[in-house]
C-alpha cells in the first residue's frame, strides 16, 4: 500500500502522518490578496477535498503549493521540507504532481507525447514504459487514442489525459484542480472512480472541486474555502450533513 | 534502420557534393550576380533556420536577429582579416580556407552565443513579450554603437578606440582596409547550410524539440510536469544566436560578396526579413525555414529584375513620376499580405516536406491493449513480482532491439531514426 517505485523515493512520512502542511499561507496577485490566511494539512494516504465558490482561492492554493505563484506570507512544507524558494520542477521531482484547471494538455502533441512529457523527471525508459502501461490500464480509452493529437479528444478524455500525464511522474501526491469541469456526467463518474483507484494505491490526493457533492463523496476530509480563508473543515461525512454546507453548496 | 555504412556513405556523398559545387559552381551559374545571390540565399537560410529555433520551435518572439548576425559578421571579418594577414595576405586559395573558415565559424558562433546568453537570460526569465522588446533594443544598440563609434569626441579609452577601428558607418574592411578576405566559397556555404539543416532537423525531432513544443503550447502545464522553462528558453535562444552568428560570419567572408561589413547591413529591415522567412515558410518547420530563406532572397531579386523589363521601362517613360523603387516594396508587401491571407500558418505550417506528420514516436511499443481498469495496487503488486523476470524478458526481446530502442529514445536519436520509424513501427510490446 505505498508507492513503491524504483526511481523516486517514497515520502519518508509515515502513512497517516501529515505529508503536506500549509500554514497561514497568503498569496497576492499584484495588490490583490487572493489568499488571506490558509492553513491545511493533508496526511499521507488521504483524499482531501477543498471546496468553495468561484474565486475563493482554491486554484491559487494549488498553484502556490506547486510554486507557480509566489508566497506572500506563511509556510508550505511537503514531506517535512519547506517549499519556500523551491522551483516548480523541483517540487515535481520531490513527488508532487498537478492536474491543472481546464486540463491544460498539449493539444498539438499526441496522447503518447503528452504522457511521455509527464515522465519528464524519469530517465529510465523501462520505468516510463511500465508507468505508461499502468496509466493505460487506468484509462483504457487513452490506450485506444495513443497516436491522436490531444486536441482531438473529448473533454472527458482530455481530463483523463491530464490525470494520466500527472501520474506519469509517479507522484506520491497528486493535486487535482476541478477534474469535473465541463465534462459529461457519465465520464465524471469514471474519472472519480479512477481517482479513487489511484488513491487506493497509496497516492495522497488534494482535490479542488466545485461539485461539492462529488468532492464530499470521494474525500475523507474537506476544507471549505471562502474569500481566501478556511471557513470550515472536518470529515467529509460531517460536512455533507452540515446544515450550512447543505444550504450553501449542496442546494438544500 | 540506417546502418553505420549507410550513414557514412550519405555523409561522403554530401561532402562530395559540396566539394563538387566548390569547383563547378562558376560553370553551373556563370553570372556572378546570380552566383552571389545563390550564396546569399544559403546564408539567409542559415539565419532563418537559427531564428526558427527560438521563434518557431520555442515560440518566443525575437525581433533582433540582425544584432546577432552583425556580431557574427564583425567577429568573422576581424578574425578572417587578421588570420589572412598572418598567413601572408594575397589570394584566398581554397586550401587556406580550411585554416581560416573553421576559426571564423567557431568564433562568430561563440561570440554571438555569449551575447545571446547575456541578452536572453534576464528577458526569458519572465513570461510574455519581453524578449521582443529586449532583442529589438539590443540589435539597434549594436548597430548604433558600431555606426557612431568614430564620431564625436569619443576616440579616448581603449574600448572606444577598438570600436572606432571598426570603421563606423563606412564599415570594416579588414585590418589593412583592403577588404575582408572572401574565403567562404560554395564549399563552406553549402556545407554550412547542410549541417545547419541537419542539426535543426535533429533538434526538432528530439526529446528536446518535443519539450519546446510543449513549452510553446502551455508554459504552466510544462512547468507542472517538471520542465524548467527558463532553461529551455535560454538554451534555445543561445543556440539561435550562435546560428545567427555563424550566418553573419559566413556573410562577411562571402565570395563574390561585399568585402566590407557595414552596420547598415544589420538594421531592423534585416531582422524583419529573417522573421518573414520563418513565418512565410511556416513557423517551427525546418524545411519551411529553408524554403522561406530561398524564396524571400529570390523574390526580392525577381522584383528588382522586373524593373528592367521593357514594358516597365516604357511605363516609366510615360509616367516619369513613377518611383520604381517604392513600387518594389509595394509588390513585395502585397505578396506577403496575399500569402498570409491564403496560408496564415505559412507555406508549410509546422509540417515538414519529407514527412506527413511532424512528430516522432519515441518508444518502441505497439498500440497499447485496452485493459479493464484495475487497482493500481494490484498492478503494483504484479510489477514488484515481475521485477527480475522483466529484466530477463527484455534481454530475450533483444533481437527486436527493444533494449537498445529504449536506451536511445530519450536523449539523442540517431540520424534518420525519425523517418525510419515512421515507415516501420518497431516491434510489438515486449510480451
Amino acid at each position: 500500500m505505498k508507492t513503491a517505485h524504483p526511481t523516486r523515493k517514497p515520502p519518508s512520512t509515515a502513512l497517516g502522518a501529515p505529508l503536506l502542511e500549509v500554514h497561514d499561507l497568503a498569496v497576492a496577485y499584484g495588490g490583490i490578496r487572493a489568499l488571506k490566511r490558509v492553513s491545511l494539512e493533508v496526511r499521507c494516504g488521504e483524499i482531501v477535498a477543498m471546496i468553495g465558490a468561484n474565486g475563493a482561492g482554491k486554484t491559487t492554493t494549488l498553484k502556490t503549493i506547486m510554486r507557480l505563484l509566489p508566497i506572500a506570507a506563511g509556510r508550505i512544507s511537503y514531506d517535512g521540507q519547506d517549499l519556500a524558494g523551491v522551483a516548480t520542477e523541483e517540487v515535481v521531482a520531490r513527488g508532487v504532481s498537478l492536474v491543472p484547471e481546464g486540463r491544460a494538455i498539449f493539444v498539438n502533441l499526441t496522447v503518447r507525447e503528452n504522457l511521455e512529457l509527464g515522465a519528464w523527471n524519469h530517465k529510465d525508459q523501462r520505468t516510463i514504459q511500465e508507468t505508461l502501461e499502468d496509466v493505460v490500464k487506468l484509462f483504457p480509452r487513452l490506450g485506444e487514442r495513443m497516436k491522436q493529437e490531444g486536441g482531438t479528444l473529448s473533454g472527458g478524455e482530455q481530463q483523463m489525459l491530464a490525470i494520466g500525464r500527472a501520474l506519469m511522474a509517479r507522484p506520491a501526491m497528486l493535486l487535482l484542480d476541478e477534474p469535473s469541469l465541463g465534462i459529461a456526467p457519465r465520464l465524471v463518474a469514471d474519472i472519480f472512480e479512477a481517482v479513487a483507484l489511484v488513491a487506493a494505491s497509496g497516492t495522497t490526493i488534494l482535490l479542488v472541486e466545485q461539485n461539492t457533492r462529488l468532492a464530499l463523496k470521494y474525500s475523507t476530509r474537506a476544507y471549505v474555502l471562502r474569500t481566501g480563508e478556511i471557513a470550515m473543515s472536518g470529515s467529509s461525512k460531517e460536512l455533507a450533513n452540515n446544515e450550512e454546507i447543505r444550504a450553501a453548496y449542496l442546494g438544500g | 534502420m540506417p546502418s553505420a555504412v549507410q550513414r557514412v556513405l550519405t555523409a561522403l556523398l554530401l561532402v562530395a557534393a559540396v566539394v563538387g559545387l566548390e569547383f563547378s559552381f562558376e560553370h553551373i551559374i556563370p553570372d556572378a550576380a546570380w552566383r552571389q545571390l545563390a550564396l546569399l540565399a544559403m546564408v539567409n537560410v542559415i539565419a532563418a533556420l537559427s531564428l526558427n529555433i527560438i521563434n518557431g520551435m520555442a515560440g518566443q518572439f525575437s525581433i533582433g536577429h540582425a544584432g546577432f548576425l552583425g556580431i557574427g559578421a564583425y567577429t568573422g571579418a576581424i578574425v578572417a582579416g587578421n588570420l589572412h594577414q598572418m598567413l601572408g595576405g594575397g589570394d584566398t586559395p581554397f586550401e587556406r580556407s580550411f585554416i581560416v573558415m573553421p576559426v571564423v565559424i567557431l568564433s562568430a558562433g561563440l561570440v554571438a552565443a555569449v551575447f545571446g546568453f547575456v541578452v536572453g537570460l534576464p528577458s526569458l526569465r519572465l513570461r510574455g513579450d519581453y524578449l521582443a522588446i529586449v532583442t529589438l533594443g539590443f540589435a539597434e544598440i549594436f548597430r548604433l554603437v558600431i555606426g557612431t563609434a568614430d564620431t564625436g569626441g569619443g576616440t579616448e579609452g581603449a574600448i572606444n578606440q577598438a570600436l572606432a577601428s571598426l570603421g563606423g558607418q563606412q564599415g570594416y574592411a579588414g585590418p589593412d582596409g583592403t577588404g575582408v578576405p572572401q574565403y567562404a566559397g560554395p564549399f563552406w556555404i553549402f556545407g554550412a547550410v547542410t549541417v545547419a539543416t541537419l542539426v535543426a532537423w535533429r533538434l526538432k525531432f528530439s526529446g528536446w524539440g518535443r519539450t519546446l513544443r510543449a513549452l510553446r503550447e502551455d508554459e504552466i502545464a510544462s512547468a507542472a510536469v517538471g520542465v524548467d522553462p527558463t532553461r529551455y528558453k535560454v538554451t534555445s535562444f543561445v543556440l539561435s544566436a550562435a546560428g545567427a552568428g555563424i550566418a553573419g560570419g559566413l556573410m562577411a567572408s562571402l565570395r563574390d560578396g561585399n568585402p566590407t561589413v557595414q552596420p547598415e547591413q544589420f538594421s531592423f529591415a534585416t531582422s524583419f526579413d529573417a522573421i518573414t522567412m520563418v513565418i512565410l515558410g511556416g513557423s517551427g518547420s525546418v524545411s519551411g525555414a529553408v524554403l522561406g530563406g530561398v524564396l524571400v532572397t529570390f523574390t526580392v531579386k525577381m522584383i528588382e529584375q522586373l524593373q528592367g523589363l521593357d514594358s516597365v521601362q516604357a511605363l516609366k517613360a510615360v509616367y516619369p513620376s513613377l518611383d520604381l523603387n517604392a513600387l518594389r516594396m509595394v509588390i513585395y508587401a502585397s505578396i506577403l499580405v496575399g500569402l498570409m491571407i491564403l496560408r496564415p500558418e505559412g507555406l508549410l505550417g509546422e509540417r515538414e516536406i519529407f514527412r506527413r506528420k511532424s512528430r516522432v514516436k519515441v518508444t518502441g511499443a505497439g498500440p497499447a491493449q485496452p485493459v479493464p481498469a484495475r487497482t493500481e495496487a494490484e498492478v503494483k503488486a504484479e510489477r514488484s513480482e515481475e521485477g527480475q523476470a522483466g529484466g530477463a524478458e527484455a534481454g530475450g526481446a533483444g533481437a527486436e532491439g527493444a533494449g537498445a530502442e529504449g536506451a536511445m529514445a530519450k536523449g539523442a536519436l540517431p540520424e534518420g531514426t525519425a523517418i525510419e520509424r515512421e515507415e516501420q513501427p518497431l516491434g510489438k510490446d515486449r510480451s
